[in-house]
C-alpha cells in the first residue's frame, strides 16, 4: 500500500478520544484522495506558496496569488517577517519514502536546508503547542527524512471580515527525533492497515503502490 | 567580532532544560546538581531539598527584576534553576496585573496581557542566556485524562505552557520506576518530552551521590547541540556542493549518471539532491521516461512514442 503522512495523521485524529470534526466519511474521503480543501486549507497553501516563490507573486503593496480558485491577497507587513526565517538556498518541497512492512509511507518536507527540516503552518486559531508536538506528520518525516532537528514555523494569523489578513505572531520550535519513533511510526502504519483492510479501502490504496512501482 | 558562513555549525552554549515530576520526587535536589548553581525559590519549597547550595526566595517578581537590574549579583553562578517554573509564571501574571491592570482585567489575563506574558517570558531567559548562564525549569507534573490513557504534562498555566516547551531545548520527566528515580527526555503517548541528544532513559543516582548530575547533563546536552549543528553544516556544504555541480549539468547523460550517485546519499541529503536534480531537468526540459527509468530529450520520447 502507498499511503501518505498527511493521511496517516487524518487516521490518528480521527481516532483521538473525544474527536468529534472529523467523521469516518471524512477519514474516507481524505484515504480516498477526496479531500476537498476548505478557505483554511487554501489559505495555508497559499501562504505556503508566497514562502516558496515570493518573486513569483509580487505586487505592489504585497503579494497576490489564487489557491483552488481562491484569491488572497498578503501585505509585505504579514509576508516580511516570514520570509524572513526562510533560508532561500533551501529545497522546498522536497519528498521522501519509507517502507513499513508492506506499505510505503510518502512524506513531504516543506523546506531543508542541511539536516534541518522546517515545517510552516497557518492558524487562525490560538497557537496550540501540542497539536503539533502530538502529531505524527513530523514523526513520518523525522523517520523519512532523518534530520537532526524538525523546526515547526506556525505563523499564527488573523482574517478580518472584510478579507485582510494580518499577522499575529509567529511561534517557532523545534522537535527531535527520539529513541520509540520509528516504532511508533510503524505501530500506526499497521493499525491504518488494519484499519483500511477492514473497510475494504485497501484496493485503492495498493493500486498507487502498483502505479507508482 | 566574528561572521559565521551559513555552511558553518552555530554552537548552543547554553541550553534550557525542563524537568518535571510529582512533588517529592527530588527535582529541587537535582537542581542543585547543575554547575555553581543559583536556584530561585518560587515555590518555597528549597528547604526540603537535599544537597541544598545558594538559593534565593522569590516572594515577588519585582526581585527577579532586582536581581535582572544587577546583574553583578549572579555573577558567581553557572546556572540558574527556576523553581518552579510555573510559580515563576504566576509571580511575573501578577506582576503585569499589578502595572498594567487593563492587560489582567480581574486578575485574569486578556489576550494581550498572555502576549506580554510570552514575551516577558522569553526575554527573560534569553537574558540569563545571554550572561552566560545555564538554565533549568524545574515543573510539578500534571496529569490529564485523554480517553483511557493519562498523560503527564509539566503544570504550567495556559498560554503560558506552549511558550516553555518553545524555549526548552530539551524537556524531561523525572518518575519513579519501583525504588528508581528515573529521568525520560523521550516523549512517549503518556507524556511529553524533548531529546536532542536522543538519550535512552537515564536511572538516576542516590540523591546523596547525584551532586554533580545536571552539570554532566548540561554538557553533555551542549555536546549533543553542538554535534547537531555541525552535522547540519556538513550536509549543507555536501548539498551546495552537489547543486553546484547540477548547474553545470547540460546533457541527459549527465543527468543520468547523477542518478545513481545520488542514491548512495544519506537520508537527509538525498531528498533535497534528487530535487535540485529534477529541477534542473526540467529546466533543460528534459522527460522521465519510467521504462528506461532515466530522463531523456524531450524530441527523443516523442519520437520514441510516435
Amino acid at each position: 500500500m502507498r499511503i501518505s503522512a498527511t493521511t496517516l495523521e487524518s487516521f490518528r485524529l480521527f481516532n483521538e478520544p473525544d474527536q468529534e470534526w472529523m467523521t469516518e466519511d471524512d477519514l474516507r474521503d481524505s484515504i480516498l484522495g477526496r479531500f476537498v480543501p476548505n478557505h483554511k486549507v487554501n489559505l495555508g497553501t497559499a501562504f505556503g506558496k508566497v514562502l516558496e516563490d515570493p518573486d513569483h507573486y509580487m505586487v505592489p503593496g504585497g503579494f497576490r496569488l489564487t489557491a483552488n480558485g481562491e484569491c488572497f491577497e498578503f501585505g509585505r507587513d504579514v509576508m516580511d517577517p516570514c520570509l524572513a526565517l526562510v533560508d532561500r538556498l533551501g529545497v522546498f518541497e522536497a519528498k521522501a519514502i519509507r517502507r513499513y512492512g508492506d506499505c510505503d509511507v510518502v512524506s513531504k518536507a516543506d523546506h531543508l536546508r542541511g539536516a534541518k527540516l522546517s515545517e510552516f503552518k497557518t492558524t487562525l486559531s490560538t497557537f496550540d503547542f501540542e497539536k503539533y508536538a502530538r502529531s505524527y506528520q513530523w514523526r513520518f518525516m523525522a523517520d523519512a527524512f532523518a534530520p537532526s532537528v524538525v523546526t515547526y514555523h506556525v505563523f499564527c494569523l488573523y482574517e478580518a471580515p472584510n478579507g485582510v489578513i494580518e499577522l499575529r505572531s509567529i511561534e517557532s520550535f523545534n522537535l527531535y527525533l527520539y529513541a520509540g519513533l520509528h516504532l511508533d511510526c510503524a505501530e500506526l502504519v499497521r493499525e491504518f492497515a488494519s484499519y483500511v483492510t477492514a473497510k475494504g479501502l485497501d484496493g485503492y490504496l495498493r493500486q498507487r503502490q502498483a502505479e507508482a512501482a | 567580532m566574528r561572521i559565521i558562513k551559513g555552511t558553518d555549525a552555530i554552537p548552543v552554549e547554553h541550553p534550557v532544560f525542563l524537568i518535571f515530576g510529582q512533588p517529592g520526587i527530588g527535582k529541587s535536589s537535582l537542581g542543585y546538581s547543575a554547575k555553581d548553581p543559583l536556584a530561585l525559590d518560587f515555590d518555597r519549597g528549597a528547604h526540603r531539598a537535599a544537597n541544598r547550595k545558594d538559593t534565593l526566595v522569590i516572594d515577588a517578581w519585582k526581585d527577579v527584576a532586582e536581581l535582572m537590574e544587577n546583574p553583578e549579583q549572579i555573577h558567581g553562578y553557572a546556572s540558574i534553576s527556576v523553581d518552579t517554573v510555573g510559580r515563576c509564571l504566576d509571580l511575573m501574571t501578577a506582576d503585569i496585573a499589578m502595572h498594567d491592570p487593563k492587560k489582567a482585567p480581574g486578575g485574569n489575563l486578556s489576550q494581550q496581557g498572555w502576549g506580554v506574558l510570552k514575551t516577558r517570558f522569553r526575554t527573560w531567559t534569553s537574558q540569563l542566556r545571554l550572561l552566560g548562564k545555564d538554565v533549568l525549569l524545574i515543573a510539578h507534573d500534571k496529569e490529564d485524562k485523554d480517553g483511557d490513557t493519562r498523560i503527564v504534562r509539566p503544570d504550567i498555566v495556559g498560554g503560558s505552557y506552549g511558550e516553555v516547551m518553545k524555549v526548552a531545548d530539551f524537556v524531561g520527566y523525572l518518575y519513579m520506576n519501583g525504588k528508581d528515580r528515573v529521568l525520560d527526555f523521550n516523549p512517549t503517548d503518556r507524556w511529553i518530552g524533548k531529546n536532542p541528544a536522543g538519550w535512552a532513559p537515564f536511572k538516576l543516582p542516590p540523591v546523596s551521590k547525584a551532586q554533580t548530575f545536571m552539570a554532566e547533563l548540561f554538557d553533555k546536552g551542549r555536546a549533543a547541540l553542538g554535534a547537531i549543528s555541525e552535522e547540519s553544516a556538513k550536509v549543507t556544504t555536501q548539498v551546495d556542493d552537489w547543486r553546484a555541480a547540477i548547474d553545470t549539468y547540460t546533457s541527459t547523460d549527465e543527468v543520468n549518471r547523477a542518478i545513481g550517485e545520488i542514491a548512495t546519499l544519506p537520508a537527509i541529503a538525498q531528498p533535497q539532491v534528487k530535487k535540485l536534480l529534477m529541477d534542473r531537468a526540467k529546466a533543460l526540459q528534459f522527460v522521465w521516461n519510467p521504462q528506461a527509468k532515466a530522463f531523456e530529450e524531450a524530441k527523443a520520447m516523442a519520437a520514441a512514442q510516435a
